[in-house]
């Protein structure tokens, strides 16, 4: 893919819009408004990486963190469970575990693109309240959101089919399911058996050359890992470089954002950031749209304190950072007679949603799928490392005869669920901790709640199940226990009606600064049942037809 | 050449006296840590897969942050060994089951978990990171590093393709 060298806007030319992150949502509203004829400059803290830099390098890739750790200076973050507790440096992943590139996690993601069902955006309404928590219905409905649905699976490129529960559809895929792995067809196999409906799994990944890009030629190196062929349908081969053809939009990498300033009528002026040198730099901007996930978009928000904002940009519902919400996920591991050889192709091909509603029988809230995958099997040292069983030792002989055997011979079946929105679930700055710019650090604190927890058990229960049904020699599972690491980052910036109960409205307009727009999975209110990237790049298409019409009628 | 190259070229001439970050008493009881992880049996273990010499490099650079670590790992190791076998023991000198039982009590230590990330990343990581001579840790587990691949993958998909195909292999 070629890359078109475009525009360049100086630091004191006012562009239309500045946008601050470059992946899922960031390259959806560059491209719609770049298209839409305005100037847009996006800022992405992380390197300019193209098809050729990605390697199958598992160490450095996987283990060390090339694509997620901070291009230029270290950048701690601490996590902790609850607010009492310290907030500690967190040994290992990031507790917020993003990718700092361009193309942001759309690139080291494994593509699995469920649509959220009408449910899941009224979902306070069918079932009432629940305690402790933030529990909201959506400000829009799936029937709004549809057509946005529909764009991106045809703008980015989705293979998938139909299933049997899905919400209703304008449009059918533009791409076929992606060849059957073994781990799918064990999958379909233990769930007919049990009387369940497992379905071909939609994802960002081509199954046949699309749009100038070619199929995917199944190397194995996807979850963690950019495609190197460009057939993972990430913002960076696919919004991005139409942004850029337009010839209006530039993509500033090595840029981190630090502060969003204002004009003293209460205005976005723009923002400061850091090149790769740490200098500081000024860039103007008529509207400024945050799109840097949900961990970095409430963090810059509370770094712009000022005067008029003491507790942080456009928070006065004191919600920036709040009700942070990922997915329950469980984990069961299975081994068969025969090889499947999962850990080559993608990740997932088929999954089952019979368990997706909410079910009062079970006795607590939730619902959520199953799908089957090699996980962390997928490649040779995440497979040594994850593949012992509990009270089994992880050395020694007969853990190798395991590692040597397993490798060819197991799946695991991933349980998504809920993320109930807790308020006292957070981003926060720390109030100590810096990076290496002197920028307080991330701090996540997280605890599931006791009914996402035990839909995480329930969906593992089930998974045990499906396998032993489609004769596995042997079945174990991972301990459910709570998270400490959030792929998906969502709910700290909530859409809603009342400005004092959240903070972006129903277009992604700040409630209290009238150019400053906020558009990634920070906007979610609940969190779904698993995927979040379609909808955010949904949501990132109707906000951008919204914020390009305010723009023309001079209402931003 | 870069220092994993220089690393590679000395494990693939089988030299074992060069090590650039470890003494050659750090090395022995290293590598008889890294043994008791994956041990040699019918197929070849952390030693004859070169993970010493990932160590050696990895310690020096990708992963020097756990260097510490490790270090005051073999100190206590080695205190370990003498109070447990006598004041001439060696840890890399017990024999393999003294040596397996001593590691039993310690394997929940950092030392350990950083040992056990060091041995398997050394036997399966890159060859290019000085380990996995030969593509023997890749090799033994059936993993073959390719561009690409067609389906079917598997047994299972394999099998379902050839049903389908009326029962023609697919």
């Amino acid at each position: 893919m070629n890359r078109v060298e475009g525009v360049r806007y100086p630091h004191e030319h006012e562009v239309d819009f500045l946008i601050v992150g470059s992946g899922a949502a960031g390259g959806v509203l560059a491209r719609e408004l770049a298209q839409a004829g305005f100037e847009v400059l996006v800022l992405e803290q992380g390197p300019y990486r193209a098809g050729a830099d990605f390697t199958h390098d598992e160490l450095g890739v996987f283990w060390q963190g090339e694509l997620v750790q901070h291009p230029s200076w270290s950048d701690p973050m601490t996590f902790r469970r609850r607010p009492h507790d310290e907030a500690a440096p967190a040994a290992g992943p990031p507790p917020a575990l993003y990718a700092r590139t361009v193309g942001g996690s759309s690139v080291h993601f494994s593509g699995n693109y469920w649509r959220f069902r009408e449910l899941d955006f009224r979902e306070r309404s069918l079932l009432g309240p629940i305690s402790g928590t933030g529990f909201a219905d959506w400000p829009i409905t799936y029937e709004e959101l549809e057509p946005y649905y529909t764009r991106v699976e045809w703008e980015v490129g989705v293979s998938g089919a139909p299933g049997p529960f899905d919400a209703p559809r304008s449009r059918p895929y533009p791409l076929p399911p992606m060849p059957v792995k073994s781990s799918g067809v064990l999958l379909e196999k233990g769930a007919r058996a049990l009387g369940l409906h497992p379905q071909p799994a939609p994802v960002a990944i081509l199954s046949q050359p699309y749009e100038g890009r070619p199929a995917c030629v199944h190397c194995g190196f996807c979850m963690g890992f950019g495609c190197e062929v460009n057939a993972k349908s990430s913002a960076l081969v696919t919004m991005i470089p139409q942004a850029e053809a337009t010839g209006r939009c530039e993509v500033r990498s090595l840029s981190t954002v630090f502060r969003v300033e204002l004009k003293p009528s209460g205005r976005a002026a723009g923002v400061v950031y850091r090149d790769a040198a740490g200098s500081e730099h000024r860039q103007r901007a008529k509207a400024v749209i945050v799109a840097a996930n949900g961990a970095e978009t409430p963090r810059l928000l509370l770094l712009s304190e000022s005067a008029r904002h003491p507790d942080g940009l456009a928070n006065s519902s004191g919600l920036v950072g709040k009700y942070l919400m990922g997915n329950g996920h469980s984990v069961a591991h299975a081994e068969f007679e025969h090889p499947l050889r999962d850990w080559k192709s993608i990740q997932v091909t088929r999954i089952v949603h019979d368990f997706y509603a909410h079910d009062d029988r079970r006795g607590f809230y939730g619902g959520g799928g199953l799908d089957a995958r090699p996980l962390l099997n997928a490649t040779p040292i995440g497979h040594a490392l994850a593949s012992t069983a509990p009270g089994e030792r992880a050395w020694g002989r007969a853990f190798k005869q395991r590692v040597v055997r397993g490798f060819d011979h197991q799946l695991s079946v991933l349980g998504s669920t809920t993320s109930l929105p807790i308020e006292a679930n957070h981003i926060s700055l720390h109030p100590t901790l810096r990076d290496d710019m002197g920028r307080p650090a991330l701090s996540m604190t997280y605890h599931d709640h006791a009914d996402d927890l035990a839909m995480m058990g329930f969906l593992q229960d089930r998974a045990v199940e499906i396998m032993q049904a489609a004769g596995a020699v042997r079945v174990w599972r991972e301990p459910v226990l709570p998270q400490n690491i959030h792929t998906h980052l969502l709910g700290t910036c909530r859409m809603g009606d009342d400005p004092a109960t959240s903070v972006v409205d129903r277009y992604h307009r700040a409630h209290d600064v009238p150019n400053l727009f906020i558009c990634d999975g920070s906007s979610f209110v609940t969190s779904g049942r698993g995927q979040p990237t379609l909808t955010i790049q949904a949501l990132a298409f109707r906000a951008a037809e919204h914020i390009a019409a305010f723009a023309r009628g001079g209402e931003i | 050449m870069s220092v994993a190259a220089a690393a590679c070229s000395r494990r693939d001439a089988g030299e074992s006296a060069v090590w650039k970050h470890l003494t050659a008493e750090e090395a022995e009881q290293l590598g008889a840590v890294a043994e008791q992880i994956f041990p040699a049996d019918e197929l070849p273990g952390a030693l004859e897969i070169g993970v010493l010499f990932f160590i050696d490099e990895a310690l020096g650079g990708l992963m020097s942050g756990v260097a510490p670590q490790i270090k005051q790992g073999l100190a206590e190791l080695q205190q370990l060994s003498q109070q447990q076998h006598g004041p001439d023991a060696r840890f890399a000198r017990l024999d393999f089951d003294q040596q397996t039982s001593l590691l039993e009590g310690i394997e929940h230590s950092p030392f350990f978990q950083a040992m056990t990330f060091l041995t398997l990343a050394g036997v399966f990581a890159m060859p290019r990171h000085g380990g996995n001579r030969d593509h023997a840790g890749w090799r033994m587990i059936g993993f073959e590093q390719r561009h690409a691949w067609l389906p079917p993958f598997g047994y299972y998909d394999a099998l379902e393709a050839e049903a389908e195909n009326g029962g023609e292999p697919g």
